[in-house]
Order: C-alpha cells, then structure tokens, then sequence
C-alpha cells in the first residue's frame, strides 16, 4: 500500500490518540509542577516542585508508595501461583469445556471492578459467608479480619485480575509445543526440573506479560483497596482520588499520579529487558 | 525361542474417549536390531511409540525391557531416547547444552559430558565447535542435533518419530542412509515410526505393519515383499505398490472380470489349481515389476494403454484392463505398441486374497 | 391567609399563585441541572422540573453525580458553562462564589429567597437543613449518647467515618474540639482530641455498609447526616439516631446555585424559586427528613420531630466557620490520613 494512502488511514485514529489521551496527559505534567492557591480552586501557574518535595519527603507519601508497590508485587505473584497451573489445564485437558471455562475466569474483568468486589465484600464480611461457615464448623470462634486489611484488599485484586495473567499465559502455553516437555522428561528430567529448565523460561513472555498486566492494575486500582481496605489501606490510587476528588489540590492530585506512571514506566522497562535477556521465543 | 527378547510388548491395548487406538499388541525386539512401525496414519504406531517412551500408559498389557517391567515406569526413569518429527530441540539452548542436557540430568561431571557432546556430534556428522543455537541451523542440521541429543545418553532403545518427514525429498534420501550407518555403528535397538514404505523397506530389519489399532504383519523386509500377509499390506509395500485386480472365479480355468470380460490366464494362476471354488470374490496382486506387455498370446489379460511416464531408466505404463487402472513397470526402450495391449504375469502361484477380508488365500503346497 | 392559599394552590397541583406571572414561552430551550441522584432527584423531577416544564415548555436536564465533581466541572467550564443549577454542600457553596463560579442570591430574581431563615443564603440558596448528629448502635449505647458519650475507653476504635474531607469529618473535628474545649480554629486540640476515639474500624463508602455493621454491633457509632440516617432507620432495629445537645448537631445544609455565565440564567432562577419554595420543601421535610430552608413551611408534630425546621432549633445547631476550615482543606486531609487513620 502506499504510504500516503497508510498515512491518511492512520491520521485519524493518531489523531483521536493525540487529542484524547497525548495533550492531556502532558497537561498533567506540566500541572504537577503548578500549585492551588489555599482555600480555593484557582491555580498558581509559577513553577514549582513542591508536590513532589512533599511527595518524596513525607513519610505518609512514602509509605503509601511502598505499601502500593509491594501490594502490587504480591497480587502479582500469588497470580502468577494461581494462573501457571490453571492455565495448563485450560490448554491441556479442558477439551470442550475450554471456551467455557476461559468465559468464567474472564467475568470478573467483564463485570467492571465494583460488583465483584461487592460480592467479596459479603463474602469477607465479619457477617459474611466465609466466617459464618467457618463459625458453624467449629473452626473459629470469632470472626477472621478479611475486611479492611491488607488480606482483603490482596484477594479482591486477585480475584480481579487474575483473568490478566491467565490470558497471556493460555496464549503462549498454546504455541508452547507439547514435544519439548516429552522430549526434556524422556532425557531424564523429572516433572519439577521441566518447569524450571524448560518450561518455565520457554513461557518467560507471556509470564513477563502477565506478570506486567497485573502489576501495572493493581498500583492503580482504586475501588477494590477502597472498599474492601475499608479506608485502612493507603495506595497511591487512594491518595490522587482523595486529592483530586475531595481535596480538589489538582496539581498535587497530579503529582501523585505522575509518580504512579513513572513507576509503571519502570516495571515495563523492566519486563522489556527480562524478556529479552532471558526469554526464548519458542 | 528360549531367549527372552530384549524388549517384549505383550497385549498392550490403548483406547481414547471410546476409541480403540491399539487392539492387544504383541511385538518382541531383538537387542541391536531396527525395527519399523509402519502404516497409514490413524494406525495406531505413534500411540505404540509413546507407551514405549513412558509418555502414555496403555490400558492393559505390559512392556518389558531386557527382562525388567517397564509398563508404568515414568519415562525420566526408562534411559530411552526419543527423536521428534519436528525436532523439539529447546529453543532457549545451545546446540551443545540441547545435546548435553541428557547428561546434566543424569548428573554427569562436566569433562565427562563435554567428551561425550563432542562424541555424539561426531557420530552424526556435524561439526563439535558448533556452538550455535537451533533456530539458526537447517532442518537437517536440526535433525541430526536430536539424533546426537538422543544417543549422547547411550540409551537402551532408541524412539524415532517420524524422523525425516520433514525434510526434503533428498535430505530424505540422504539421512535415511546416515541412520542405518548410526545404527550399525552404536548397535542401540532402534525402533522407527514411519507411514513412508520405501523408508522402512531401506532401513530396518524388520518390519511392523499397523492398520487400525492392530499388528498385521511382522517381517523383515523381503518377506513383507515377497508374502504380504494382506492385501492392504500388498497394496502398500513397493514403489509403485502391487496392482490389486478384483477375481471372481468363473470357473475352474478363468476368472470372471469387473465389467463381465472373462480371462484365462496361464494354470498356475487357474482357479482351480489355487483352490479357488466357484463364484468365490478374491483379489489378485500384480506386481509392475514383474508384469510383461506384449500382443496378444495365450494367458494374457487384455487391456488398453491409458498413459505411459518415462521415469529416466523406466517407462511406467498405466493399462486399463478389467476396469482396473494397473501400473507396470518396463525399462526404458522396451517397444511398447497399443492402444491394446496384453498383460503377462509371471507364470507362478499368484498373491491371492479373500475380497471381503483381505487375507491371503494360501498358495497350494 | 395567603399561606393557606398557597397550600390550595398546591394541593390543586397548580403554582401559578405562588409563582411570579410568566408570560414567556421558553419551548427549545434546555435547562441543566446538576444534582444528586436518587430520592433527592426524584423528588426534584417531581415538584420542581415537573411544573416548570408545564409552565414554560423548556425540557430539565439532570446530571447526577457528587458535588465535588460538579465543583471541579464548573471551575473547569469556568469560561464556558454547561450547567444552570447545581447543587453544592455547604462550604462548596461560599468558595464557589468567591471564585466567581456561581452568581449571589438575588431576592429580586429568586422570590422565595426572602422566605428563607435569615442568614443562611451564605453563596448560594439555602436548600434544606439537616444536622450532624449520632447514629449509633442501640446494644453498646442502651440510652442516647451525647457527643462526650463517644469518647468511653470501650469503643475506642468503634467509629465509622465517611471518607475525608467531608461535612461529616469537618463536623466531627470541631465537634471534638468543642469537647476539649476549644473549637476549630484550634486544629491541634481538635485532632488531638479526635484521635482518641482511636482509628476508625470503617471508612465507609455506601450507607448501607456502615449501618449494616452497626446493627450487628460491630459498629459503635458514627457522625451521620440526620436525613440520610432517619429515614433508614426504618430498615435496621439496632439503629438509632439521636441530635446531642452539647454541643448541638452540626449544621450542615445544601445549597442551590445558579451557575454564573449559564445558557439559561431565567430558567436557572425560576428552578431555584420552585426549588426553595414552599412544596417542594414541604416534601423534602416529609420524605427525605431534610430541614426546610424555607420558614413559611408548614409541618405537622410527628414530621417535624424529625426535622430542624423552627428558629429554636436552627440556633442551637454548631455553626463552623466554614470558609476558614476550607483553607485548612489540604493540610488538614494530610493530618487526618496520618493522625486519625494512620494509627
């Protein structure tokens, strides 16, 4: 095809990409180096970097910084337990029901992220199904803290973003011909040495993949820590909303969330080179 | 025999969802001979092969290895050696580390397993500095890389799927050869699967025909030839396999044709003197090879020239005769005048079998 | 006599002799009306958008949402409005107005605006009254509490909050300064004070999530907006609500703005004359249990004991001084997420 013609059929859709998410997003960066006149909405155009000062030397904004990342690195690999085998079984012996098991996984991601997360919230609730089972059995006297802690928060990120990692895993495990397994066990290897020589570093895309989908949704997730860490779990997601929705600072608001999308930066950075260095396109 | 044979299969029967893929097989491998599994696909010879390599457990039967039970045995435990129709060398290795992987596993010392690398590279003719990684080398190359991954374990038995189904017509030829010198030369039992007739015909001892989940025929080469034990297995084995022409037994002298034409062929090939009552359906094969033309003459069968092929050293003559498309094989020169032409067999007890079963109807004494 | 007037003029369904005469005809014309969605909305559809697409053809546009969105929406569409109305809380409604968002009350153009208890078109129109006071479960508190009643060592880490900042966590601080004994102007007190009721177990996000917690007594109390609570109160036995008395419910009110600059400002006025007019505020009162605004309302005894709806009442409620807390917005959301969440 020629190029002009390419061009004119690209111009529209890199047009919509500029105007809806490009200018505003460099808007955003040049408001977080702005600041809110106190005690009303106007805006103090000089340049500053004092949202970030307070950013990075402030404990609070610090800590809300670490507990998002390492939250996020754990939903990530507790994903990464969860999906590795469950994907194996969806390509390898689901047979028909494939399609319809591959639908169930996908819901919650269909459904958006506030009614899953209701349902959990029955669920954990100190009311809910799983201490009122686990009180009927005997197993427990008082009701387990599922709610407004960390463990509540982790569940209902994984619940929600499980589909992410199971996706990119069913993909590559489909082009992963079953031969090399046959042919590492028949050399000798036993099943837990495949996975770690052949297997796992034969998969290294589509987990790095994974593994970013993941990773990148749970540092900005919002609704999920918000309602099920019950105020309790401060992430940064929490923070820009509470500035920008509450507080209405928006140029701290976006502070906060360049901050977020540098970090996002780096994790994809990171899987950039991990895939490259270590992955082997099978 | 009073030796136990050096791998035994007794009754294995493997089915799927409903579907019979082996129906009790019985095979018995001599130590350092190669064996062909050959038929059709659907036959049942991948099946056999992986419940050889510990990949698949069969339903009911046993496999047994120089004396040992081997049947339920995990395959990282069996020493067998596997090569793969499309290679499976790991993408993610070396040349050298796919060959030396084997042999990590056993838990070699590292001097040890790099003699034996270069050893087993040797041995299939590629260079021991190749240090590349497969995705870079040729299909052959690739192939040959499996070969020497397999063998560098000194295996017991040596698995090979398929081998050279992917590589050219050539290469096929050429390889095909190279694995008979590996084979006389390492002395590993080796057993192929192979749905190509002239691959299991050059290369193996001995031959196991399959059809449908079942054992037909178990010979070596001449003898799957000479006496195929049906007619599927006449149809199959040669280049170009035998003729089959549909028989009905007129009489004692003649066989009555598809179409109605009668013909009496010479007495060794008579009803009668094969056994043959009246009225009973066979199948009679011709080999190309060994058919003549020529103008009418006693014996003869008649046909009309369809088309000829000029192969370089041959001429292949496609003759309709009795409403069956029959081949035959002249060498080149030979005069061939038609549009009508006779067929002569040699005049020898025929390959007769049953039209309903397939099954060769013995020859008489 | 001519609020029984008034009265048959509703009752008939006709609000001609409440209303200025109008002799425009606005058919074509679209009103936009940002506001809260649910009973609130319905109620306005009703009694306001109703007769006034009656009177003047116009079609009413609601955009539902939370008033902080409409704030944000109206300072970035500052030069070019697309809302006529909005509804805004009681300290969005004065910063709105000082930065030149919405237009100050004008009896001349909004009538009714003369109705209202005096003092309280503070930026915008005063729409409806309502106080923070206690919701609390009725199997820790056996009797009412008052505000001090909270601060008993066996409930510490008891509380439920709405998320900050809010009217119901301003509330609360100066509550708890008031009960150090100082006020808001005092924002170490107040938080020093706050902090002792321990982290709160919840920081609710939907109101049938704390009041359910509260039923089963896993929730002892919490600062709640009195119209929200009431008319739940219904749906959960093991709730009550209860307007302390030292200090008094905060006072908390809605307010209706019109947007300076808008498409329709005529309009805008005729929807906020309905709005705090007499029917309108009479049903506020009765189905929602929000304070009317308006003094010439008229409400019987079991309606109104549920209501701040008399001067006695409206004085004892705590006025704060809002424009000063909104100063402190920013720095005082730091110290709540580190002082009261974070311990």
């Amino acid at each position: 095809m020629k190029p002009q013609i390419t061009g004119m059929l690209v111009a529209p859709a890199a047009a919509l990409m500029f105007g809806v998410f490009v200018l505003p997003f460099l808007f955003l960066l040049v408001l977080s180096f702005w600041s809110q006149v106190p005690g009303s909405l106007g805006l103090d155009t000089s340049f500053t970097l004092a949202n970030y000062v307070r950013i990075f030397g402030d404990s609070y904004y610090l800590g809300g910084l670490w507990t998002t990342l390492w939250l996020s690195g754990l939903v990530t690999l507790i994903c990464l337990v969860l999906a590795l085998p469950l994907s194996r079984w969806i390509v390898l012996r689901a047979g028909r029901a494939k399609g319809l098991i591959i639908g169930l996984s996908i819901l919650p991601l269909v459904c958006g992220a506030l009614l899953p997360t209701l349902g959990l919230v029955n669920l954990l609730s100190p009311l809910g199904f799983i201490n009122g089972a686990l009180k009927s059995m005997g197993v427990i006297q008082s009701s387990l803290p599922l709610l407004g802690n960390i463990t509540g928060v982790t569940i209902g990120l994984v619940q929600a973003f499980l589909p992410l990692m199971i996706l990119p895993l069913i993909t590559t495990m489909e082009r992963l011909s079953q031969d090399y397994e046959k042919a590492a066990t028949s050399l000798g290897a036993r099943p837990v040495v495949v996975w770690q020589r052949i297997l796992l570093p034969l998969l290294l895309p589509g987990i790095v993949a994974g593994s970013l989908l993941v990773f990148c949704a749970s540092l900005t997730a919002f609704v999920t820590p918000q309602v099920l860490g019950q105020g309790k779990v401060v992430t940064f997601a929490s923070l820009a909303y509470q500035q920008a929705a509450l507080v209405l600072d928006w140029p701290f608001a976006s502070a906060l969330a360049i901050v977020m999308l540098i970090f996002l930066t780096l994790a994809g950075v990171l899987g950039a080179l991990v895939t490259r260095n270590f992955g082997r396109v099978a | 025999m009073t030796e136990t044979p050096y791998l035994s299969i007794r009754s294995v029967g493997k089915s799927y969802r409903g579907v019979t893929a082996l129906h009790d097989i019985d095979l018995d491998v001599e130590q350092g001979a190669f064996v062909a599994l050959l038929g059709p696909s659907g036959c049942g010879k991948s099946t056999l092969l992986q419940i050889l390599a510990g990949l698949l457990e069969p339903d009911h039967g046993e496999v047994r290895l120089a004396g040992a039970d081997i049947t339920r045995l995990p395959p990282w435990k069996r020493n067998i050696g596997l090569v793969f129709q499309n290679y499976a060398l790991f993408p993610h290795l070396s040349i050298r580390q796919n060959v030396r992987f084997g042999l990590d596993m056993m838990g070699m010392g590292a001097t040890e397993a790099e003699a034996r690398v270069d050893e087993a590279l040797a041995m299939v003719g590629l260079d021991p500095g190749l240090s590349r990684r497969p995705d870079e080398l040729s299909g052959g190359q690739q192939q040959r890389v499996a070969i020497a991954r397999a063998i560098a374990i000194r295996p017991r038995l040596l698995l090979l799927d398929e081998p050279l189904s992917n590589l050219d017509a050539v290469l096929r030829q050429k390889v095909r050869l190279e694995l008979r010198e590996l084979h006389n030369r390492t002395g590993i039992t080796t057993i192929m699967v192979t749905h190509d007739q002239a691959e299991a015909l050059a290369t193996a001892d001995r031959i196991a025909v399959m059809e449908a989940g079942r054992l037909l025929q178990y010979e070596a080469p001449q003898g799957l030839y000479r006496n195929p034990a049906t007619a599927f297995i006449a149809g199959f084995i040669g280049n170009p396999a035998a003729n089959l022409l549909p028989v009905i037994a007129h009489d004692g002298a003649s066989w009555s044709l598809p179409g109605g034409a009668l013909w009496q062929p010479d007495a060794a090939l008579s009803p009668a003197r094969n056994g043959v009552a009246t009225g009973a359906a066979c199948r009679m094969a011709l080999r190309p090879e060994t058919l003549a033309l020529g103008p009418a003459a006693p014996g003869g069968l008649a046909g009309r020239i369809a088309a000829v092929e000029f192969t370089g050293g041959e001429h292949l003559v496609h003759v309709e005769a009795g409403q069956t498309r029959l081949s035959v094989r002249l060498p080149a020169g030979t005069p061939i005048e038609g549009p009508d032409i006779w067929l002569f067999p040699p005049k020898e007890g025929p390959l007769l079998f049953d039209a309903n079963t397939g099954r060769r109807l013995p020859n008489p004494n | 006599m001519k609020r029984i007037a008034c009265f048959a003029a509703v009752a008939v369904g006709g609000l001609f002799a409440c209303l200025p005469a109008m002799a425009q005809d606005y058919s074509g014309h679209t009103l936009t009306v940002g506001t809260w969605g649910g009973d609130i909305e319905r109620l306005l559809r009703e009694h306001v958008a109703g007769p006034l697409e009656a009177e003047t053809g116009a079609k009413v546009e609601f955009l539902l949402g939370g008033s902080g969105d409409r704030l944000s929406k109206m300072a970035a569409e500052r030069n070019n409005p697309t809302m006529d109305v909005t509804f805004q809380n009681i300290y969005e409604a004065p910063l709105a107005l000082k930065d030149g968002l919405v237009v100050a009350p004008d009896a001349a153009a909004v009538p009714n605006a003369a109705d209202v208890w005096p003092g309280m078109n503070e930026g915008c129109y005063a729409m409806s009254l309502v106080g923070l006071g206690i919701a609390y479960s009725k199997s820790l508190f056996p009797e009412e509490p008052e505000w001090a009643d909270l601060w008993q060592p066996q409930f510490r880490g008891m509380m439920a909050y709405a998320p900050y900042p809010s009217s119901e966590g301003d509330g609360m601080l100066a509550v708890a300064a008031r009960v150090a004994g100082a006020d808001e102007h005092d924002p170490d007190a107040a938080f020093a004070k706050l902090a002792e009721l321990g982290a709160p177990k919840l920081t609710y996000s939907s109101l049938d999530e704390v009041l359910s917690l509260m039923d089963a007594g896993e929730i002892a109390a919490a600062p709640m907006i009195s119209g929200y609570v009431i008319s739940n109160l219904a749906n959960y036995e093991g709730i009550g609500f209860v307007f302390p008395k030292d200090p008094g419910p905060v006072l908390v009110r809605d307010m209706v703005c019109q947007v300076a600059n808008s498409p329709e400002p005529e309009l805008a006025q005729m929807f906020i004359d309905l709005a705090i007019g007499i029917d309108t505020q009479t049903a506020y009162a009765k189905e929602l249990n929000f304070g009317p605004t308006n003094s010439k309302v008229a409400l019987t005894e079991a309606e109104a004991a549920n209501v701040i709806n008399t001067p006695e009442e409206v004085a004892s409620l705590l006025q704060m001084d809002w424009p000063y807390v909104i100063e402190q917005r920013s720095a005082w959301t730091d110290r709540w997420n580190k002082e009261i969440l974070g311990q």
